[in-house]
């Protein structure tokens, strides 16, 4: 039995009194910084399907990829975000590095589809895709409006902090890219007033969200990156091209309308959205991935990850370029 | 020298090995990344095949906006150089030329089948790329 299974099994019966044993433990794909495993129980009662997620390997240390609020924290706003009404997994059990698997949590398996390129085509989701914009708008309102004053030892991330942390991985990777340039040159002139902070989900995108053939957005996923930050961020995030899998012509995750989604956010918050303030951070959000996208190549150079996956991302930065023409030298 | 056969045959005849006889027999994160491994070896047999005629334009545009010799990386170098600091205006027509026709190029070798790419083809942006 691995070490893995064997300290799951001291582990459970914490939370789960009923236990029996493990019958199924699958690494679930996605996920390239923190790991998640499929986890099948048998218990006196009927089988229990959880989600079992963990720091890379197991190791002590947080991701390097993208964390910077450790898993630890992830489980943490994940259970307020579940508090208020926000459609995510419920968390069941949080532990440290003691046991020598990781850091990691427990939490409810949500069902449906979290592949982005399938949710864009497959059929069984037709019926529902048409109203996943605004459901996107109405959780996106309901994250924002989660109130911040007590949360403490949150990063806080405007624009301009976005702009200068990408600009020095942009920097290090010192290959350059005239259009980033351009993109960051303009983006510094165009810096927009920050009027209000509300949480940030930092990566609400299409493959980060759990989609039900009946319900629609079921559960939303991968909150390693939250942080106080401009709502438009959230918003524009999900309408970068890369997420709308070479549907191009669906700007929130290649799925839906873009008024749907604003529309549907106006009327749960009560506030006005500014469409130009949006596509600031859509430019943002594109040269982000961009820049994301190289930093993969320093991460498998480095040794952190050898597999092919990593390193060949780094050619998908070109993608963003081509983005960044459109919306910055085109439209 | 030229050895036969060429290296496009060869990396052709890998691609079509791992698309027919590998992909089909594996599961999961390795049938992930078989098919990943096939995509970049399209990535490495198109650079081989049009990085050469690109490259060479690409100079000369760059010559031509900066009125400088140099290699082609220098030459990048200083155009992101100027473009910070202003010396070149981001609006400039032929600064934009230059960089949709680098990026169109690009694209045509990483990803050809990349959505925004074939709307660039389709609303006919200035490009290098014979296809």
């Amino acid at each position: 039995m691995s070490k893995l299974k064997k300290k799951l099994k001291e582990i459970i019966p914490l939370f789960e009194p009923n236990f029996v044993e493990i019958k199924e433990l699958r690494r679930l794909s996605g996920g390239s910084s923190n790991e998640s495993w499929l986890l099948v129980l048998k218990t006196n009662n009927e089988d229990r399907f959880l989600v079992f997620r963990r720091t890379p390997d197991g190791k002590i240390k947080d991701s390097t990829v993208s964390s910077f609020i450790g898993i630890n924290n992830e489980a943490k706003i994940m259970n307020l975000a579940y508090k208020h009404g926000v459609p995510v997994p419920k968390i069941y059990h949080i532990i440290d590095e003691s046991y020598g698997i990781g850091k990691g949590f427990f939490m409810e398996y949500l069902e449906g589809l979290t592949i982005g390129n399938r949710i864009v085509r497959d059929h069984s989701l037709k019926d529902i895709k048409a109203t996943l914009a605004r459901q996107c708008g109405e959780i996106l309102s309901m994250i924002h409006q989660i109130p911040i004053d007590n949360l403490i030892d949150i990063p806080t991330s405007t624009a301009d902090n976005e702009i200068n942390k990408y600009e020095e991985v942009y920097f290090k990777h010192d290959s350059p890219i005239p259009v980033f340039d351009l993109a960051f040159k303009w983006l510094r002139k165009n810096i927009p007033y920050q009027d209000e902070l509300t949480l940030v989900h930092g990566d609400f995108r299409n493959g980060n969200l759990i989609i039900h053939p009946k319900d629609g957005i079921s559960g939303v996923l991968d909150w390693e990156i939250f942080h106080l930050g401009d709502p438009y961020e959230d918003l524009s995030w999900i309408c970068v091209n890369s997420w709308r899998y070479n549907n191009i012509n669906l700007p929130v995750g290649g799925f839906g309308s873009r008024e749907d989604m604003y529309i549907a956010y106006e009327k749960s918050s009560g506030k006005k959205l500014d469409r130009e303030r949006a596509k600031y951070w859509e430019i943002l959000g594109t040269l982000k991935w961009g820049v994301m996208c190289l930093n993969m190549i320093e991460i498998y150079r480095s040794g952190f990850d050898k597999s092919i996956d990593r390193v060949s991302i780094g050619r998908r930065s070109s993608e963003t370029e081509i983005d960044l023409i459109r919306l910055l030298l085109i439209d | 020298m030229k050895s036969e056969p060429s290296i496009e045959e060869l990396l052709q005849a890998v691609i079509e090995f791992i698309e027919n006889s590998v992909i089909p027999k594996l599961e999961g994160h390795d049938k992930f990344h078989a098919h990943v491994a096939k995509n970049t070896l399209g990535i490495v047999l198109r650079e081989i095949m049009l990085l050469r005629d690109y490259d060479e334009k690409e100079v000369a545009r760059l010559k031509n906006i900066l009125s400088k010799e140099d290699n082609i990386k220098e030459l990048n170098k200083l155009l992101s150089e100027k473009i910070r600091n202003g010396e070149i205006n981001i609006n400039d027509d032929s600064l934009k030329d230059h960089l949709i026709r680098t990026t169109m190029a690009k694209l045509s070798i990483d990803q050809p089948h990349y959505s925004g790419y074939l709307k660039g083809k389709e609303d006919n942006y200035p490009s290098d790329s014979e296809t």
